[in-house]
């Protein structure tokens, strides 16, 4: 079976990202699919992503995935925000 | 707790939302409060009508049901009629035009665009020929699916009967409307698997018994069959045969008892094959078994080895699909027309149901290939009807490539869509018709095209599965495909893997043709594709193939997903009043 483990829809919050995956002594980049989903019943914000398969050789196909608490989840998208924020200073510095 | 779905299907549901949708249409659309919106279009998909997505506010699409696939005479005309006339939009299809129907992989018929306060009036009008939309959506019995030539075709089983009788005293009883979730019912009685019973929620399979030199014929159960979402699952057998007399019995049994104790509260898990998950098959015979008055016997031979019907076996071991003509037992001719994805225009409709009356006994039928059938052809008029010119487009003898395609419905109605796939999928198909040779006996590659992974166009099972993603191209985000190989079901499905993925939807018709050409190229003679995929493999062909610009030119290349129709320019007029002018959101 070669699904896409994620699902891609209009609803997926980026079909398409820059990527890779690196090991101790490798390296190979990808296109990825990043999702964000709130889990009710577990009460986390999963957030997954995947390769796309045919992008890396080494790795049979999989997505990975971490939850977070809501208040983790928060702590991210400040920190998200900072980060973003710093990035686009030091473009507008140059 | 109940989910929410529940709550509202509790209140109301079943035959008495009827009434509402009427009082609505007589109002107007601005009579729907709202914040109660939602909540009514979840109870109107009971009717078959389905308020269409974001950015086409106001307009219904309505599906029509039937049992097995039968049309009689003039139902098709009053549904081509009814699409002239309502089923009209505020932007033409660039294929179509306005006022079209479509042909489902159930057997049913869907129409787009219709206001609500035409919908009684169509109502009268199909219903005056006994054309329904009940229990068309929504958690329901849908469709019961059958052989299209049921009762027509030398079949092992009369399966024409059963299906009538499960429609009226199943399907049609108001007290199980409200199931925990969409069910399937299919019934094949003839060989070639063509009700497609693995991948129902229960299906009959034909089989036999053989007892002192003596034949005792009948059917195999099998349940908890799927293939949506992530987990499919091939319907498992109950290790339970029963005789043709009890079929409609054991069937109403099972929907009973999926009915009292299917999951109400997880929607992500409650279609009948997660409820056989969890109770496991051996449960389940017994307490039907407990629920039933007669004697459980183990299973019977059946036929699945011979199943043909997607199967991907050579096409001398059966007919693959219902197009070409084909004799009947009575002596007359079926003649299977192939209409590419699906769509007639509404001229066409009307002019087929003209052809099926002047030439046959005017009944159409309808296959799960959103192909339609016009029945009982005396030999004397096949000729002439072929050279019909509806039938010279829409031809029996299609192209391999036609015969095979079939396509979701994509951003032009899907609101979860990634790209449009019908306007694609017709115009490649014109475009590898003209451009690709293929072997005399390959006279069918079946292409599935589905606009995202949720995958109801069936890509995973196809010769060359399609699947909606998006790339970067020249700077900027494009439609673009996943194409992969080697799908299909049958006795042994198997799912397709990837060749290509995100390959630009214009640089998608020359990668195929090249699949293609491989094919024909390093095939054994009298190989089907399928076969040929399993031998050859599939990275020798990610390696010799390249997507790359043709000639062929892509409607929708750069379309952003979310526009309110793919194909027209501008803001969305919708909501509008049924003669099609805007209503202001502020007066
Ligand atoms: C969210 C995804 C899906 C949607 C919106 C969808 C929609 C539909 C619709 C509209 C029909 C026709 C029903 C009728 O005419 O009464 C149908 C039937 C069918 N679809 Fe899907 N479908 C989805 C997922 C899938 C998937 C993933 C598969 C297979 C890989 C699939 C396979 C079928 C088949 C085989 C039928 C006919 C029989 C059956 O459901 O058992 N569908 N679907
Ligand atoms: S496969 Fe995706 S795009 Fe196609 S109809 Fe289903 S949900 Fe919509």
């Amino acid at each position: 079976m070669s699904h896409r483990v994620l699902d891609v829809t209009a609803y997926t919050t980026f079909d398409y990202l820059q990527g890779g995956a690196s090991g101790l002594d490798w390296d190979e980049d990808g296109i990825v699919v990043l999702n964000v989903e709130s889990d009710e019943e577990e009460g986390v914000v999963r957030l997954s992503t995947e390769l796309d398969p045919t992008d890396v050789q080494r790795l049979d196909q999989h997505a990975d995935h971490v939850e977070l608490f809501p208040d983790q989840a928060r702590t991210l998208a400040s920190t998200l925000r900072e980060a973003a924020d710093r990035v686009e200073e030091e473009v507008d510095d140059e | 707790m109940p989910h929410k779905k529940e709550e509202i299907k509790d209140e109301l549901y079943g035959d008495a939302v009827r009434e509402k949708i009427e009082e609505f249409a007589e109002r107007g659309w601005d009579s729907i409060p709202e914040e109660e919106r939602e909540e009514w279009f979840t109870r109107f998909k009971f009717w078959g009508v389905f308020h269409q997505r974001s950015g086409q506010e106001s307009y219904f699409m309505m599906r029509l049901t039937n049992c097995g696939g039968v049309l009689k005479p003039d139902q098709l005309r009053a549904i081509g009629e009814v699409a002239r006339e309502y089923a009209t939009g505020p932007a033409e299809n660039p294929e179509w035009g306005n006022g079209w129907i479509d042909l489902t992989t159930r057997q049913s018929i869907q129409l787009h665009w219709l206001n609500l306060e035409d919908i009684p009036e169509i109502w009268e009008k199909l219903e005056s020929v006994g054309v329904s939309s009940r229990s068309a959506g929504g958690d329901t019995m849908r469709n019961i699916s059958g052989c299209p030539v049921a009762g027509k075709a030398e079949e092992f089983i009369e399966s024409r009967p059963i299906l009538d009788e499960i429609q009226e005293t199943i399907r049609d009883d108001d007290e199980l409307s409200n199931m925990p979730r969409k069910f399937n019912i299919s019934v094949s009685g003839c060989k070639q698997g063509c009700a497609q019973d693995s991948i129902n929620d229960i299906g009959l399979e034909p089989a036999y018994k053989r007892e002192d030199g003596e034949m005792r014929k009948g059917f195999n159960v099998r349940v908890g069959g799927g293939l949506g979402g992530r987990e499919p699952r091939r319907a498992r057998p109950l290790d339970l045969f029963i005789p043709p007399e009890k079929a409609v019995e054991t069937v109403r049994e099972f929907v009973e008892y999926y009915h009292e104790h299917g999951n109400r509260q997880n929607r992500s898990k409650n279609r009948a094959r997660f409820f056989v998950d969890e109770h496991g098959t051996e449960t389940i015979r017994e307490d039907l078994n407990d629920r039933l008055e007669f004697e459980f016997e183990p299973a019977g031979t059946h036929f699945r080895e011979e199943y043909t019907y997607n199967a991907g076996k050579p096409p001398e071991e059966g007919p693959h699909d219902h197009v070409g003509v084909y004799e009947q037992r009575d002596g007359l001719n079926y003649v299977g027309l192939s209409v590419p994805v699906g769509r007639l225009t509404a001229k066409e409709t009307i002019a087929l149901a003209n052809l099926a009356g002047e030439y046959g006994s005017g009944e159409v039928r309808l296959t799960r290939r959103q192909n339609p059938i016009i029945m009982d052809v005396p030999d004397d008029n096949v000729a002439p009807l072929l050279s019909e010119p509806l039938l010279e487009e829409h031809t029996p003898e299609p192209s391999p490539f036609v015969r095979g395609a079939q396509a979701c419905t994509g951003t032009e109605f899907c609101s979860i869509a990634l790209t449009e796939t019908k306007v694609r999928m017709a115009r490649m198909l014109r475009w590898l018709r003209n451009n690709t040779d293929l072997p005399d006996d390959v006279n069918r590659i079946k292409i599935h095209y589905s606009g995202c992974t949720a995958d109801c166009g069936q890509a995973m099972t196809a010769d060359i599965g399609l699947q909606g993603m998006r790339a970067r191209k020249d700077g900027e985000m494009v439609e673009a495909l996943d194409v992969g190989v080697g799908g299909g079901i049958g006795a042994d499905p198997s799912f397709i893997e990837w060749v290509h993925q995100r390959v630009p939807a214009d640089e998608v018709p020359v990668l195929i043709k090249e699949i293609v050409e491989a094919f024909a190229a390093h095939r054994e003679e009298g190989q089907t594709f399928r076969e040929w995929v399993e031998e050859f493999g599939v990275e020798p062909l990610t390696d010799m193939t390249d997507p790359a610009e043709s000639d062929y030119e892509d409607a929708t290349l750069t379309d952003a997903k979310q526009a309110w129709y793919p194909f027209a320019e501008g803001d969305s007029p919708a909501p509008t009043d049924p003669d099609g002018t805007p209503i202001s959101a502020d007066d």
